[in-house]
């Protein structure tokens, strides 16, 4: 473009300088021609050299302004990092094949929920998950979790959770964080969890008998974590008292509360601690169904529960090789009454200790493999002679189990694993399982707890 | 029972003594990000590194200790581009509003600098791909220049007081710096055109700043170990071309680049790739400096 102008004017310059010596010998004027010529190809080089400068300096100057592009809408307002959708959106498909050795599944001297009892044999798709989680604005963050289950042939959608949370920043105080909604609550170290990041096909029995399965009440949360050089936590909530152990709520004010307090830290670069303290009271006013509506509880419920995590990593890197150990204790307080109408055991007052623990290790052996091992058992005390033969008497037996799996995990995303439990659960009522289980997901996947 | 747990709540409310600390404390997720804060903060900051030279930045969890250490942060240096997801999400829930997405405490370095090995499409099938591109930027001495002028531009908004400290700090760090990046380029000039076979793409920077080509992955796909298949097809391809060297990080599995060596004769290094990775690499001059010295000393042995 600029070439052609420039050229002209040069030549015509050439030309007019020409003229004005038309006294010159031919040979000058040979000479005279090449010395042009020459001057002509520099010029033009010259011209295009600049043009390709140019043109690149516009090059870098465009791409520049591509990169300010980016890093403004990377550094304003909304940022999503796991998933450029808003909300992210995450699915677990998980499915379970069972095959159980007797029919019977009672749990002795514990009245256990719907989610608390043996799944049905065959195949079955627990806790396939549908999560949609974003942060609302600079101040919350929000998400829900889905769940399928089935319950006896009828497959149906549970809430698992919904909540919002605020974020650092939201103007609450240094290092505190309200938590509204339906969730996993803060209870031991299984109960936060999502049933797809479990190391075993199934939940250990003190999570069966006592939480059915989890605790996901309704409630409010506020946890802090204190300003010390240690991990340490402390946390209170207040909950409508509508979950397993608790239920029937009086419609007014709250039904339950916890306290809990963690604390935890590294030993060298490759080992890591956290130990807690759980307590969670309430009542069941208008009565806990269970059982398959069966037996009702109506009172008071305290319990206790501690839990232990010990994990190492010999080289630092848990994805490599590891080994980590869980271990929870549970306890709970009941004061009120208990009726079996199978039993046709009537009102009959009731008040009674029962306690629970597991100790699970999983070694991974490599990024690929893992094993690991679960011992889990229950206690409870005689029962009250109007409760001789119901579903609450355990009649001197103490339920327990062992569970032993392999799984291999072929990425982040997908895991496929086989169990075999030994559950005596009642007294003559031995029942060997096996049992195989895929876990996938795709979409957002948000980060682990530890 | 109401009257405790407000009382409880209380207490829990009236316990947030202010954490006030005299330095600015920088949290990074990576030691090579540690290390270049404590170039240009000096005595003026503390740091801390989520994670080792050994450990890979991917997968770490995200303990109890980090929660506790990033919870203190006034300034957050991370890669970014995903390189952290697994991990910092959890902790961000955990720390000050100073370090959250947005604010000047948050730095995520890939934000900053132009990514390689951008994916045109992105499936799981494909593997642990970053959509944003690769998170592996600090083995380019340019992104190191980059990096340098955000934190001390970040550290200078966090403790304005030693504003002129900063400036200096990083003024005599980029005159090192630029005047090193000539000698390593020079050093590299011998090993401009080689090939290279690598465990995963963690050196794409290094390789694109030494003008050496990247033949060959022992990943077949990011994230996921390689098949028999996949490596049988890295032997034919060692065998048809001239490759230089197979190369990983201190925290890469070691057996299938061995295995790889021993069908091929090819010879295998363990490159320092972050700060700390071998016990030579103590800064990010010595990192670069070792790093040369290795794919140097392959090529010199040929």
């Amino acid at each position: 473009m600029l070439k052609k102008p420039l050229t002209a004017a040069l030549s015509a310059a050439m030309l007019i300088s020409l003229n004005t010596k038309t006294i010159l010998a031919e040979s000058d004027i040979d000479l005279i021609r090449e010395e042009i010529n020459q001057l002509k190809q520099s010029y033009e080089s010259r011209i295009s050299d600049l043009e390709s400068k140019l043109e690149s300096a516009i090059q870098a100057l465009d791409s520049k302004v591509q990169t300010v592009d980016q890093s403004a809408s990377a550094s304003g307002g909304r940022v999503i990092r796991d998933n450029a959708f808003n909300p992210s959106v995450g699915v677990i498909l998980s499915g379970t094949y069972r095959e159980h050795a007797t029919t019977e599944s009672e749990i002795a001297g514990f009245a256990i929920g719907e989610e608390g009892e043996r799944p049905d044999g065959g195949f079955g798709l627990n806790h396939s998950e549908f999560n949609f989680s974003a942060n609302v604005d600079d101040k919350f963050t929000g998400s829900t979790t889905f769940a399928i289950a089935e319950h006896e042939g009828a497959t149906e959608v549970e809430l698992e959770e919904a909540y919002i949370m605020t974020l650092p920043g939201a103007g609450t105080p240094d290092g505190i964080t309200f938590k509204f909604g339906r969730a996993f609550w803060t209870l031991g170290y299984l109960n936060e969890q999502h049933a797809h990041t479990d190391d075993f096909v199934d939940r250990p029995l003190p999570y069966r008998a006592f939480v059915n399965h989890s605790y996901n009440d309704d409630g409010i949360e506020i946890t802090k974590l204190l300003p010390t050089d240690i991990y340490s936590e402390v946390g209170v909530g207040l909950f409508r008292g509508n979950d397993f152990p608790f239920g029937g709520p009086d419609g007014e004010g709250s039904g339950a509360m916890s306290a809990f307090y963690r604390i935890g830290g590294d030993l060298g670069t490759n080992k890591t601690w956290r130990l807690g303290m759980y307590q969670l009271n309430g009542e069941a006013p208008g009565g806990r169904a269970s059982n398959e509506d069966t037996v009702t509880f109506t009172g008071d419920v305290d319990m206790t529960v501690m839990d232990l995590r010990y994990t190492y990593a010999p080289t630092g890197n848990p994805r490599d090789r590891e080994i980590t150990f869980t271990a929870e204790h549970f306890s709970r307080d009941e004061d009120g009454t208990y009726e079996d109408t199978a039993a046709g055991t009537g009102t009959v007052n009731f008040t009674g200790e029962q306690t629970g623990w597991y100790a699970a290790g999983v070694y991974k052996f490599s990024p690929k493999g893992r094993i690991g091992i679960r011992y889990s058992e229950l206690k409870s005390n005689p029962v009250p002679a109007g409760l001789a033969g119901s579903a609450i008497d355990p009649g001197g037996f103490n339920p327990n189990a062992i569970s032993v799996m392999a799984d291999w995990t072929n990425s982040e995303f997908s895991r496929i694993r086989l169990q075999v439990n030994k559950e005596d659960l009642a007294a003559n009522q031995s029942d060997d399982q096996v049992l195989l289980q895929y876990i996938m997901s795709f979409g957002a996947h948000g980060a682990h707890k530890y | 029972m109401m009257k405790t747990v407000l009382s409880l709540i209380f207490a829990i409310v009236t316990l947030s003594y202010s954490s006030a600390h005299a330095k600015p404390f920088v949290f990074a997720c990576e030691p090579e990000w540690a290390s270049l804060a404590n170039e240009i903060g000096q005595d003026l900051i503390t740091s801390y590194s989520a994670t080792t030279g050994i450990q890979d930045p991917h997968y770490i969890r995200a303990r109890p200790s980090l929660m506790s250490r990033i919870r203190k942060a006034d300034l957050l240096v991370c890669s970014g581009a995903g390189l952290e997801s697994g991990w910092l999400p959890l902790l961000l829930q955990k720390a000050s509003a100073n370090v959250q997405p947005g604010k000047s405490g948050h730095l995520l370095i890939a934000e900053h600098v132009a990514l390689l090995d951008k994916p045109d499409r992105v499936d799981r099938s494909m593997g642990d791909v970053h959509p944003d591109g690769n998170p592996h930027i600090h083995l380019d001495p340019n992104n190191i220049e980059v990096a340098a002028q955000l934190v001390a531009e970040r550290l200078s908004e966090i403790d304005p007081e030693h504003i002129d400290h900063y400036r200096k700090n990083l003024e005599s760090f980029l005159k090192k710096w630029q005047l090193s990046t000539t000698k390593w380029q020079d050093l590299g000039n011998q090993l401009r055109g080689k090939s290279v076979i690598s465990h995963h793409k963690s050196f794409s920077y290094l390789m694109s700043f030494l003008k050496i080509n990247s033949i060959g992955f022992i990943e077949e796909k990011p994230g996921i170990s390689p098949s028999s298949k996949h490596l049988a097809k890295l032997v034919e391809t060692a065998e048809k071309q001239d490759v230089l060297a197979v190369i990983r990080t201190p925290y890469d599995p070691t057996a299938p680049s061995e295995w790889l060596s021993e069908k091929t004769g090819l010879s295998t290094l363990t490159l320092p790739f972050t700060v700390g990775g071998t016990p030579k690499a103590t800064n990010l001059f010595e990192l670069m400096d070792e790093t040369l010295n290795q794919l140097n000393s392959v090529l010199a042995n040929r």
